[in-house]
């Protein structure tokens, strides 16, 4: 990323800026309405995410960039069942799985709640940086 | 109705508040399925990846 970013410098107009867009170390929730069902079991997430924090940080450090602004948001994605969310998530997120009490626990939730949607709930910061 | 992806489109919401995209030539790197590529032309007069960039963006999904 560190690479992708230096190059990204040499292609911006001079008043471009660079937005990066990735989710947080905070585990990806199981929501059915206000009910966390569980957590998103994603392999080594939590450390490719840190490594996106570090190669920030590494070229924020050689001056080849200034932090402009920082943003936060909540990202949800929605499946009529939660069987849909989970193969969606098994397919889409690397190496990601729902275990078998999270799914349990939703059909739950949703026998609770007819009508509601299962989702899960990812939190993501955005951070635009501008030629130092 | 199957999958549906940030229908609050809180994603584009909180792009906008940092960045105008409106009139500037994108790139986007790590775009996936080119899912926000597609919201962000939506947006009006963007140019997507073209020769010289006033908005590189990276997105690194989950």
């Amino acid at each position: 990323m560190v690479h992708a970013l230096r190059r990204a410098h040499r292609m911006l107009a001079a008043d471009g800026l660079v937005v990066d867009l990735h989710p947080t170390a905070a585990e990806s929730a199981i929501e059915v309405g206000a009910e966390v069902t569980g957590f998103v079991a994603a392999g080594d997430a939590i450390e490719r995410h840190a490594a996106a924090d570090s190669a920030l940080a590494a070229v924020l450090e050689s001056g080849l960039f200034l932090v402009d602004q920082v943003a936060a948001f909540t990202f949800y994605t929605y499946a009529d069942t939660i069987e849909e969310l989970r193969e969606y998530i098994e397919e889409n997120w690397r190496d990601a799985r729902l275990d078998d009490p999270t799914v349990a626990r939703a059909r739950k939730a949703l026998q609770r709640s007819p009508g509601a949607r299962p989702r899960s709930r990812e939190r993501v910061v955005v951070t635009t940086l501008r030629r130092a | 109705m199957a999958i549906e992806e940030d229908p609050e489109a809180h994603e584009l919401e909180a792009l906008r508040t940092v960045v105008s995209f409106e009139g500037r030539r994108v790139l986007e790197i790590g775009c996936g399925d080119g899912r926000l590529t597609m919201r962000l032309a939506r947006l009006g007069r963007v140019e997507i990846a073209p020769q010289s960039l006033d908005v590189v963006l990276f997105a690194w999904s989950l």
